[in-house]
């Protein structure tokens, strides 16, 4: 198996925000990678800036923050063209808070990259691409405890290229959920990281 | 006259007669043929009317002289049409002119009034054949193909409904332009929203007129006997089409978007970071709109806090009136300490523009965002000091400066100086060189842990380190080293050059200016002020190096989990299910399928109907395919104008991708 | 002065016998052999040339060709010729076009048109209109084109003629592999190319537990030709289809082998050539003008026999073809190719597409097409050898053929019985 094969996994490193918010999720989605699939992983993540042409060597791109987010005009140019040559990008708010700012300004910054974002059906195939989620994205522990808005996500939301995912979009505040170490699922009695796999398996397929 | 002169004189006569009628039957067949022919809109209607009058007159005259036309048979003739006669002219024929009988009957019969009376009846069913090829010339003939209109005036012709048109285009108000007169177009571009007004020819009512696109009719009103369509400019391109009785005629509506406003932020000109919230932040923009720019402003975010925690705080400035121009500065000063930043604070600022745009609501657009951050105390995340006020990095180049001014002056001044006056001037120095040491100390050790800073500065003039290790002098390599062990674990560098991680990178320098404002300071202290002054310059030289070091935010070095992947891979247990994916459909076929299209559109007999479907088509790709769309538009005119449209086909053609390179040789791999 | 009626009288009878006089003269002409007309029959002249000896049964025919005739003006040259008049021609097969119009077997209904034509320039177009404006001097041309309706490929010399080539629907590619980024793109690429593309990307190998595998609904079915062109082979996780695929291969199907895949016994068996040593890409060299050196590659060694080089990069062979009983296999020696797409210059993404689409087309099975119509005139100069046999080089030389007099003692004929009616009308006898 050569190198380039493998499957990185990447959090986007932006000017703006603070990127760095959900530093062990890496971690995690590469356990998770390992635990339930074949897939040739790298066993520690990469931070990629999002305005350097680094980010065309990895298709999937995780970005996350509480902060508002403004892109750069490298930023913003980088990214259009890496959307538009197949790649992905995943965008989680931290905040949990469709009033909040990080929702607020990614979302305007990714309408302006990538298009309008719209709801995902619940028989999307992202939900079934691995792991069979009935209900839609699963729901993380901050949501039922009522942090951020006080609101379910029933839904994520998406730009599409075609038939083609290009960002996903999500308000459920995954990076507080898968943000902690690997170690400690041994006391989940059901991963919640699972969704995770879905996702890249998704990237790596459609 | 003789009996036998008269006879000859009609036997003259009645070949003439003979002549007029083949030519009254000859003319009169002719003209019906044609007219006939013409009304069916054949092309050769004049040629075979010719041929029918000559087949006619030909077939007549053999008629008529086919039989002979001896002086007996005129005789016998007249003898006919006077009965009174008794066969005198034939017996004086026969015996000859000396009958004295026959020359009374002939005397004594009106022979001439019976034969013009029958010269008459000969000719009445001619007269009527060739009245009837005049009347027949009042059909009207069939319309020429294209859009040549019938030169009959009164005959009731379509094209006077829908030809010619008088297009005329009203942009949005806000674009403030003039009026357009397109006249006689078959396709309009205007900015969406203009209103666009159709003016037809005069018609006497509108019964027959039907304006529609897409299906839904247009209302059609009259307006000094001309009928008037009006109607506004979609924001996606759409198709007129026109009908009256069996005319058609097609006007396509193609939207020109307002683009939004593009605006730059000039100042300020990067991100900063600044130490305290102190002074006024100077803002300027420029925007640009094509139309105008109605509106302009700055808008800024303020965030607070950490962790999981945060607060924001938004507010607009006013950038100044724009007054409607189409470029526009904006400009704006923010008070820092009116806005209460603390520690910690990011404030992310913005100009924002909007034009006058009525139509969909106004557009909208933003400059690059420039942030603001108040560094938390004892943090140094960076060392990009650019723009704002100035940070510490440049006040310490500036004050090395003025050290190394002041020791150079002390130098020159050292013969005249006692050793006491020396030792205390040179003191002075040695606590400034100090102060400037804790600078950059505090730079470089910032990232050490809670501590924010290297050594302990009592601002006495002696200086102690708290940490015991940086006790003793540490050479400038031994401090790097502790400084990359302390501020990033892992073992894998980001990319950076000359395998250097960023921690040594911007370090480096600094900790050699450090390094040598201690000896600097040593020198001082020993009232050595020309052996102090090599060191400086080295100081100096090395804050230099580290200001042009590139900005880095170091902040990103997350806890470093390695996963074991085989040991992880074998506690998995779940393995996933399959997964449907639909089949990956096809999109660019549809290029084939468009260039067949537009080959049946070429091979329309009509010039204008292949014109006004390439049209269609052209509308039908704009969105999808622009390229082959614009070649779309140069072959409609072309069409329509009945010039050579082969270079242009081609074009599309290869903009369809419906044609690859042409080579000069035989595929090495040919399949079948 | 009138004549006197017995003159008049005998004049007629005079006239009478003159007439019978050469209405004899003329029978006897028109059964007496006809020298034999030269026709000498350019492009313009042929048409008139063949009505004429088509009236007057000439005792041969002969003809000096400047152009081949369409094939209206040969059949009836052979008509002509079976009906008993030798025909000699003369032609010349240098510039006379030949041309052949094949179905690709890539999407759009794309064809390959090869044309022929020594010497002469050379011109293609469609009903449409012409499908290159530059003019080849001769040779070969090939040109691979989206036709409306029918082609044709002309020289001075001649036109050579194709009707529509009706093909069927362009069938599938079915795209193997594990779950990655090169099945992603590759997919991708080939579904941006035209392709209509199904694929199986194991996620979880059979071995290891329950399978998972992210597949298009249909690529569960058996692989065949009747629903694919083409499989598209890219790593080891394939081994299972192994014997699918041979079968695939017998019944005409194609099979594209990445370099991850050859390490099946089964693939390479078939391959075109062994993997060379593993070489890794240029650094930089995907935004490159070549951006194949940018990519990791295993270039192709020891080719069969019967191996045809695709492409070559500098001295190293990074794809190759080769026949497997009625089926084709290509083999790839480029890895990570979406690179190409993710981090190549301007215009990677339809270049690596169009890469893909090229190496799938020349493995898969091309769309079969109808019989050929009647407008066919692919090779006209063979179909004139074909009809009417082989020319010569020179034609003998025939003396000049005498004026025809049959018109002219016709109208004479004519002429003396109408003045003998005249004079008989006149004279007042019917």
């Amino acid at each position: 198996m050569n190198r380039m094969s493998e499957f990185v996994f990447v959090t986007a490193q932006y000017e703006s925000g603070d990127w760095e918010s959900a530093p062990l999720v890496p971690a995690n989605v590469i356990d998770s990678i390992a635990r339930y699939t074949e897939i040739p992983v790298a066993p520690v993540g990469r931070v990629v800036p999002l305005g350097s042409t680094e980010l065309f060597r990895y298709p999937l791109v995780f970005l996350t923050g509480h902060l508002p987010v403004r892109f750069t005009s490298d930023e913003r140019q980088t990214l259009s063209t890496y959307l538009a040559r197949g790649g992905l990008l995943f965008v989680d708010d931290h905040n949990h808070d469709v009033d909040g700012m990080f929702h607020k300004t990614a979302v305007e910054e990714l309408q302006r990259v990538a298009g309008p974002l719209v709801k995902l059906p619940k028989n999307h195939a992202l939900y079934r691409s691995h792991f069979v989620f009935e209900d839609g994205p699963p729901n993380t522990s901050h949501e039922l405890n009522g942090w951020g808005d006080n609101l379910l996500h029933p839904y994520l939301m998406g730009a599409s290229r075609g038939e083609r995912l290009s960002v996903l979009y999500s308000n459920k505040d995954y990076s507080s959920e898968w943000n902690f170490h690997p170690d400690n699922k041994r006391f989940y009695s059901v991963d919640n990281t699972r969704f995770a796999v879905n996702l890249v398996v998704y990237a790596l397929t459609h | 006259m003789s009996t036998i002169a008269a006879v000859t004189t009609w036997q003259r006569r009645l070949a003439g007669v003979a002549v007029v009628n083949a030519v009254l039957l000859a003319t009169g067949a002719g003209l019906t043929v044609f007219a006939v022919s013409r009304a069916a809109g054949l092309g050769f209607a004049t040629v075979l009317g010719l041929l029918t009058a000559v087949v006619v007159m030909g077939v007549v005259l053999v008629r008529a002289f086919g039989k002979g036309f001896s002086v007996q048979q005129v005789a016998l003739w007249l003898e006919e049409r006077a009965p009174g006669l008794r066969y005198a002219l034939v017996s004086a024929l026969h015996d000859g002119p000396s009958s004295a009988w026959c020359a009374e009957q002939v005397a004594r019969v009106p022979v001439d009034a019976a034969a013009w009376q029958g010269v008459r009846r000969a000719l009445r069913w001619p007269g009527v054949v060739l009245a009837l090829g005049a009347v027949s010339l009042l059909l009207p003939a069939a319309p020429q193909s294209g859009t040549r209109a019938s030169s009959f005036p009164f005959s009731a012709s379509p094209a006077a409904v829908l030809t010619p048109l008088r297009v005329r285009v009203t942009a949005p108000g806000y674009a403030k332009l003039p009026v357009r007169d397109l006249g006689d177009a078959r396709q309009v571009r205007a900015l969406a929203g203009s209103l666009v007004s159709i003016d037809g020819p005069v018609v006497d009512s509108l019964r027959d007129l039907v304006v529609s696109t897409e299906g839904a009719s247009i209302p059609v009103r009259l307006d000094d006997g001309r009928w008037r369509v009006a109607l506004t400019m979609d924001t996606v391109p759409r198709v007129i089409a026109m009908r009256h009785r069996r005319e058609q005629r097609l006007l396509i509506l193609e939207p020109v978007r307002d683009s939004a406003p593009v605006v730059t932020i000039d100042l300020p000109a990067s991100d900063t970071v600044l130490r305290v919230a102190e002074g006024t932040l100077a803002l300027r923009a420029t925007a640009l709109d094509d139309f105008g720019v109605r509106e302009a402003w700055f808008e800024y975010i303020i965030t607070s806090g950490e962790g999981e925690r945060f607060t924001f705080r938004t507010a607009r400035l006013p950038g100044g009136a724009t007054g409607g121009r189409t470029s526009t500065s904006l400009s704006a000063s923010l008070s820092l300490a009116s806005l209460q930043l603390l520690p910690g604070d990011v404030m992310h600022v913005r100009a924002l523009a909007e034009d006058g745009s009525t139509v969909h609501g106004p557009g909208r657009g933003a400059s690059d965002t420039r942030s603001v951050r108040i560094a938390r105390l004892g943090e140094y995340d960076s060392v990009a000091v650019d723009a704002a006020p100035p940070a510490r990095a440049d006040s310490a180049l500036l004050s090395q400066r003025m050290i190394i001014n002041l020791t150079e002056a002390l130098v020159k001044r050292v013969a005249r100086l006692t050793k006491p006056q020396l030792l205390a001037e040179s003191g002075r120095l040695s606590r400034d060189q100090a102060r400037l040491r804790k600078v950059v100390s505090d730079v470089v050790f910032s990232r050490l842990g809670d501590n924010p800073g290297g050594e302990h500065f009592h601002g006495d003039g002696h200086s102690h380190q708290e940490s015991e290790p940086l006790a003793r002098a540490l050479t400038p390599e031994e401090l790097l080293k502790a400084a990359e062990r302390a501020t990033d674990s892992r073992s894998e560098p980001l990319d950076f050059a000359h395998d250097e991680t960023p921690v040594v990178a911007i370090n480096r320098p600094l900790l050699e200016a450090y390094n040598a404002m201690w000896e600097a300071g040593r020198s001082l202290d020993a009232g050595e002020p020309r052996a102090a002054l090599p060191p400086m310059y080295v100081a100096l030289a090395a804050i230099q190096k580290a200001r042009a070091a590139e900005r880095l935010y170091l902040r990103g070095a997350s806890p470093r989990v390695v996963i074991d992947l085989a040991k992880v891979r074998l506690q998995g247990k779940d393995r996933g299910r399959d997964a449907l994916m639909p089949a990956r459909t096809p999109r660019s076929a549809d290029r084939a399928v468009l260039w067949q299209r537009l080959g049946q559109i070429l091979q329309l007999e009509s010039a204008a109907a292949a014109a006004d479907s390439v049209l269609l088509l052209r509308i039908g790709i704009l969105a999808e395919y622009p390229a082959p769309a614009a070649g779309l538009d140069s072959l409609a005119a072309l069409l329509r104008e009945g010039r050579d449209a082969t270079l242009q086909v081609m074009r599309v053609r290869r903009a369809l991708g419906g044609q690859r390179p042409v080579a000069d040789s035989v595929a090495a791999w040919v399949i079948p | 002065m009138p004549l006197p009626t017995e003159s008049r009288i005998r004049l007629e009878w005079g006239l009478r016998a003159a007439a019978l006089g050469l209405l004899g003269v003329l029978a006897w002409r028109l059964d007496a052999p006809v020298v034999a007309p030269v026709l000498e029959a350019g492009a313009r002249s042929l048409p008139s040339a063949l009505a004429a000896a088509t009236r007057t049964e000439p005792a041969a025919l002969q003809l000096q060709l400047d152009s081949i005739p369409d094939a209206a003006d040969r059949e009836w040259i052979r008509a002509l010729q079976r009906a008993g008049t030798p025909v000699r021609y003369s032609a010349q097969a240098n510039g006379a076009p030949v041309m052949s119009v094949e179905p690709l077997a890539r999407p759009g209904g794309e064809v390959r048109v090869t044309a022929f034509a020594a010497g002469a320039t050379l011109s293609l177009s469609d009903d449409v209109g012409p499908l290159d404006d530059s003019v080849s001097s001769g040779g070969v041309r090939t040109l691979d084109a989206a036709l409306s309706g029918g082609s044709q490929a002309a020289t001075p010399r001649g036109v050579a003629k194709v009707a529509e080539v009706i093909a069927s629907q362009q069938k599938a590619v079915l795209v193997l592999g594990r779950a990655g980024w090169d099945g992603k793109f590759v997919a991708l690429a080939l579904q941006e190319a035209g392709w209509h593309v199904e694929s199986e990307l194991r996620v979880n190998s059979a071995t290891a537990g329950t399978a998972a595998t992210v597949r298009s609904p249909g690529a569960q079915t058996r692989i065949d030709t009747a629903r694919y062109a083409a499989v598209v082979l890219l790593d080891e996780t394939t081994a299972a289809r192994a014997a699918s695929i041979q079968a695939f291969l017998a019944q005409g199907g194609g099979v594209v082998i990445a370099p991850d895949a050859l390490s099946l016994a089964s693939m390479a068996r078939i391959a075109p050539a062994a993997a060379g040593a593993a070489q890794t890409g240029a650094l930089g060299g995907v935004q490159s003008s070549s951006p194949l050196r940018g990519l990791d590659r295993q270039p192709l060694v020891s080719l069969r026999r019967d191996a045809v080089v695709l492409q070559r990069l500098g001295a190293e062979v990074i794809a190759a073809a080769r026949r497997e009983g009625v089926g084709r296999v290509v083999q790839l020696g480029v890895r990570d190719t979406w690179r190409w797409r993710m981090e190549g210059a301007d215009g990677a993404l339809e270049a690596h597409a169009a890469w893909w689409s090229q190496m799938v087309g020349a493995a898969a099975m091309p769309p079969a097409i109808g019989p050929a119509l009647p407008a066919d005139d692919p090779a006209p100069y063979s179909a004139l050898v074909e009809a009417i046999g082989a020319p010569m080089t020179s034609l003998p030389s025939l003396p000049a053929a005498p004026t025809s007099r049959n018109l002219i003692l016709l109208v004479a004929i004519c002429g003396l019985l109408l003045v003998e009616v005249a004079s008989r009308r006149l004279r007042g006898v019917s």
